[in-house]
């Protein structure tokens, strides 16, 4: 028997496999709804995405292909382990750093710049499913809240911080209603990626592995922020002191979501792509002379469409 | 059971009688049609080259049960062979997570519909019934064309669906009419599968 074998495909035995599948089913029914399910013990600790890891695993078939992405990065170390973790349990998945070759897409904390196809799943780490909690310590009462929709008081406290600060200063985790009832936490995704959920065409699941969750975003189904009718929501900018869009220091897109950082030699700003594949085929489109407009790159053979509305 | 943990190759050299349903990656695959057809409600999806020798009322049920699940064989549509192979608990109708009904017979069952605080301990419902088509040429009283709405549809779809009893939509109806609460339904026929969530609207066009 050699190890490939000797390990059941994809880590967790059929019957947690088939838990988490009646779960996936019933969050997709009930969209927005955080389903409990049991979240099995993985060979990592609760809070690096095992919510995430066994969404991937209960749902992913020999020959399918796998992206895990870390912040919109291929390489950072949480999406490198998961990634080497679901390779060694399941030896016929592939791998790719390729958006548009994905079947399944893994992400913490961002959704990718590409925008997903109805062929595509993404799956998202979450820390924290509830955006009641800062409101309501009781779970008890918080799930009556939920089923009742009675949002009241987390919009008392985003008016508290308009009151206090002008603005909602929530910058990620951005508590969104599903199909007008449920309101989740949409993981930490920043705010610019909140309004790719809504009529997103791909099937969004969110697993939170500590908390004991599964919900999901169905394709083509409503995702609004929350949000009073004269403070409408904002994305991030990236406006600089002179009213330029800024670009990405690597490959000069003016379209992606951009992390910042300190230059240790020049103590200098930098912006960057945080989505590294986008990034990536960005700097060669531009470099092989590509024409690029607003809404398409002719990458190489493929069209490659970008998700900047 | 072990004849859950094995793959399909294991299947292949060990001789088990077993038909292709029971295995792991066939059920990961009629899961992963499920999860489509539950995302997309009116997309259609054909199982039949995993079906080996059984149904798909059987498939269906052999990929979501286990011995934690509760369900109910209304109309004895699954043997009791499979029924046994599948684990589960068999309890009322009322009482059970999965419900096993012919859908040619009027809807007689009140599936549980959860509770607001728990909308999920809702009984979803596996009606079998002749054809499942997304167009239709209505041949006999049992023909309906439904337009659907809601959650998973881009705008609207028609499905045409053969051999169902006027009732379950009906029926389907006050079940769903207090959101969260409600069951969904998964249509099955001989070869394919759709399903009907809590949040689909279904307008009867014949």
């Amino acid at each position: 028997m050699n190890t490939s074998e000797a390990t059941q495909f994809g880590f967790l035995d059929e019957f947690a496999k088939k838990e988490i599948r009646r779960t996936v089913l019933k969050a997709i029914a009930i969209p927005g709804y955080q389903v409990p399910y049991s979240s099995r013990e993985m060979p990592m600790g609760r809070g690096f995405g095992t919510g995430g890891l066994q969404l991937t695993l209960s749902i992913i078939g020999r020959g399918q292909t796998l992206k895990v992405i870390d912040q919109g990065s291929d390489d950072s170390v949480n999406a490198v382990n998961l990634r080497g973790f679901i390779e060694s349990v399941c030896p016929s998945v592939n791998t790719t750093t390729n958006t548009a070759d994905a079947d399944l897409i893994q992400s913490r904390h961002r959704i990718p710049e590409l925008a997903l196809t109805e062929n595509q799943v993404l799956v998202l780490q979450v820390p924290y499913p509830d955006p009641l909690v800062i409101v309501e310590p009781s779970e008890e009462k918080r799930k009556i809240m939920h089923g009742e929709a009675d949002y009241s008081r987390l919009l008392v406290k985003l008016y508290e911080d308009i009151v206090h600060f002008d603005e909602v200063t929530i910058s990620h985790r951005y508590p969104t209603c599903i199909n007008g009832h449920y309101v989740i936490d949409p993981s930490p995704i920043p705010r610019y990626d909140v309004p790719k959920l809504d009529q997103s065409k791909a099937l969004v699941l969110l697993g939170a592995g500590r908390e004991k969750k599964i919900y999901a975003v169905p394709p083509f189904t409503d995702a609004t922020p929350l949000v009073f009718d004269d403070q409408p929501f904002h994305i991030e900018n990236f406006i600089d002191q002179d009213g330029q869009r800024r670009a990405c220091q690597q490959c000069g897109s003016t379209e992606s979501f951009l992390d910042e950082y300190m230059d240790a030699e020049t103590q200098t700003l930098v912006f960057q792509c945080s989505d590294t594949d986008y990034c990536t085929r960005y700097l060669s489109s531009r470099n092989n002379g590509a024409l690029h407009s607003n809404t398409e790159l002719d990458n190489s053979a493929e069209a490659v469409e970008l998700a900047n509305d | 059971m072990s004849y859950d943990l094995l793959s399909n190759a294991d299947q292949e050299s060990q001789h088990y009688h077993l038909d292709s349903i029971w295995y792991a990656d066939t059920q990961n695959e009629i899961f992963q049609s499920l999860m489509q057809a539950m995302s997309r409600p009116g997309s259609i999806h054909n199982l039949e080259s995993r079906l080996g020798k059984s149904n798909t009322v059987t498939a269906v049920l052999a990929t979501l049960s286990d011995a934690q699940v509760t369900a109910c064989n209304h109309d004895s549509l699954i043997t009791d062979e499979d029924w046994s192979l599948s684990q589960c608990q068999t309890v009322s109708a009322d009482k059970a997570g999965y419900i096993v009904c012919d859908g040619s017979l009027p809807c007689s069952i009140n599936p549980s519909q959860g509770s607001l605080v728990s909308p999920e301990l809702s009984g979803t419902v596996i009606v079998s019934v002749k054809k499942l088509a997304n167009e239709l040429t209505a041949t006999s009283q049992d023909d309906r064309l439904w337009r659907l709405s809601g959650p998973g549809v881009d705008g609207v779809i028609d499905v045409g669906v053969s051999g169902i009893d006027s009732s379950w939509i009906h029926q389907r109806e006050n079940w769903n009419s207090e959101f969260p609460l409600g069951v969904d339904l998964i249509v099955v026929s001989e070869t394919s599968v759709l399903a009907l969530p809590r949040t689909t609207k279904v307008e009867c066009l014949t």
